[in-house]
């Protein structure tokens, strides 16, 4: 495993570094966007859709490096069709847990069978898997930033009408008439989510970062908007956190933002547990 | 308004609809009673497009609700159990989350009051207060309610019939009531739809009972969260 270390690099000095500086750019915009769809996934009970999706990735991670493409590309690609093959599943009524398992253990055969026919880049794969946030390139940049673009705009233009499909699916069925262009732009930018945040904290630890900041902020919040706002803040946090502290420990970023969450979510449950405590 | 010829509907091998036929006019309150499993969900799920229409035809205001595009003329009110526990949006929220009505809506039922607050921490009554708020946002011809008074006491049951009671008059609504309270339709549906998977009994509120004897033998009454609900068996 590879470990970055500045010895004697202050904070600020850390700035300087052009890699650095993509880093936290990057790592921030993963944050607001995995932050912004988390809430309606955690609501909508599809929790682990992320986590599907992002195993998924992993078999189009291996295509990319056995066609020789952009393997960040194919796999943006596979994932956005899988996302859509998922919910097509769930409407012929499949139980969504189950159509997830479907698509996950799908991407890994296909990631496994492709390793282990060329075992050349398993090291790059590797990075795929716990991600390489240190490691970010224009065209990773470029992409990301295209997709927090795109998914602040969705929210903004959408925000009641994905709150009230949350609220209730039939209801907004009824009563919303661009209900399902409204699903289908949602379909997709989940699938996007799912990809960038694959480059900062890995395959195997996105749905921490899709599903956590919503359950921490679900712990303190008072609204649905609420909500947003405190997943967003705890995201941020603990990119921020996680990146700087990787450096002061040198240990991996991906596994220091997940274990900023989860300390976040241990706070917040107590002060939830305050709460609690007082209302008796 | 509501006209169903021969409506058939099965979920795979299971048949939980046979030859439904009956009509229901403009400006009627009609209870659809029948046991658990009866397919009273299923019929109002048609009604709404909600569910395909697999065999038959079922029309309202004389239109196919296969050809129907636009359905927010049906305000529907689902069971308010279906809301996840955890959803932190308030009144206010969910109330503007449905862009084409307006709130004012909410003070005719009392909600005014409770607009900042969390929807899934208010009591039962005021649930359903708020589901009915947001279904009549739309101003809809017609109004589904799925099983409105389960697991609510009988003082705010009396009070939430009253007021659908005075909202029908108002608006002149038809309105369809999927219950099991066999108890209250007289005192607030003009009819009553009785199936069990096809069509057992319809006619007057005021002789439901006499139509359930028929129908299904008897009937008996058992509480429920503190109240008297008279219950097809």
């Amino acid at each position: 495993m590879k470990f970055t270390t500045i010895t004697g690099a202050t904070m600020l000095e850390l700035f300087n570094y052009q890699f650095m500086q993509k880093a936290l750019l990057g790592g921030l915009a993963i944050a607001v966007i995995t932050s912004l769809i988390g809430p309606f996934l955690v609501l909508r009970k599809q929790s682990l859709l992320g986590d599907g999706l992002a195993h998924l990735a992993f078999g189009g991670v291996a295509l990319g490096f056995l066609i020789g493409w952009n393997p960040f590309v194919v796999a943006l690609l596979v994932v956005v069709g899988g996302s859509f093959f998922v919910q097509r599943l769930i409407r012929k009524n499949i139980y969504g847990d189950a159509a997830i398992a479907l698509i996950l253990s799908f991407g890994v055969g296909i990631g496994v069978i492709i390793t282990g026919i060329f075992h050349g880049f398993t090291a790059d794969l590797f990075n795929y898997l716990i991600g390489s946030i240190l490691t970010l390139n224009s065209t990773d940049m470029a992409l990301i930033l295209a997709v927090l673009v795109v998914m602040v705009l969705f929210i903004s233009i959408y925000y009641e009408k994905i709150v009230f499909i949350t609220f209730n699916e039939e209801l907004a069925r009824l009563q919303q008439k661009d209900n399902a262009l409204v699903n289908f732009i949602f379909t997709l930018l989940v699938a996007l989510a799912v990809t960038v945040s694959i480059r900062a904290v890995g395959i195997l630890l996105v749905s921490a970062l899709l599903v956590l900041p919503t359950l921490i902020a679900l712990k303190i919040s008072k609204s649905f908007r609420g909500t947003m706002v405190a997943a967003v803040a705890a995201s941020v946090f603990a990119m921020v956190v996680g990146i700087f502290t990787s450096f002061g420990l040198n240990l991996p970023p991906s596994g220091m933002i997940v274990m900023t969450l989860f300390f976040l979510y241990f706070f917040a449950s107590l002060k939830s547990l305050a709460g609690w405590v007082r209302r008796i | 308004m509501i006209q169903a010829k021969k409506v058939s509907f099965s979920f795979d091998e299971l048949s939980v609809l046979k030859n439904i036929s009956f009509e229901i006019e403009e400006g009627d309150f009609v209870a659809i009673l029948g046991p658990n499993g009866a397919g009273k969900t299923t019929l109002v799920k048609l009604i709404t497009g909600l569910l395909p229409l697999q065999a038959g035809e079922l029309e309202l205001g004389g239109e196919s609700v296969r050809s129907i595009k636009d359905r927010t003329f049906i305000g529907y009110v689902p069971q308010r159990y279906s809301i996840d526990k955890l959803f932190p949006g308030t009144v206010k929220e969910i109330l503007a989350s449905q862009k084409s009505g307006s709130l004012t809506a909410g003070s005719e039922f009392g909600v005014g009051s409770l607009l900042s607050q969390k929807f899934v921490e208010l009591s039962g009554g005021q649930q359903q207060r708020v589901l009915i708020a947001l279904a009549l946002q739309n101003q809809p011809k017609i109004l589904i309610l799925d099983e409105p008074t389960v697991g609510i006491d009988l003082k705010t049951e009396a009070e939430f019939f009253a007021l659908l009671k005075s909202m029908k008059e108002k608006y002149r609504m038809t309105i369809l009531m999927v219950t099991h309270d066999v108890g209250m339709v007289p005192t607030v549906a003009d009819k009553v739809l009785c199936i069990n998977h096809h069509v057992c009994c319809m006619g007057k509120a005021s002789e439901g009972k006499e139509l359930l004897k028929k129908a299904y033998g008897s009937y008996e009454v058992h509480h429920h969260h503190g109240s008297h609900h008279a219950r097809v068996i």
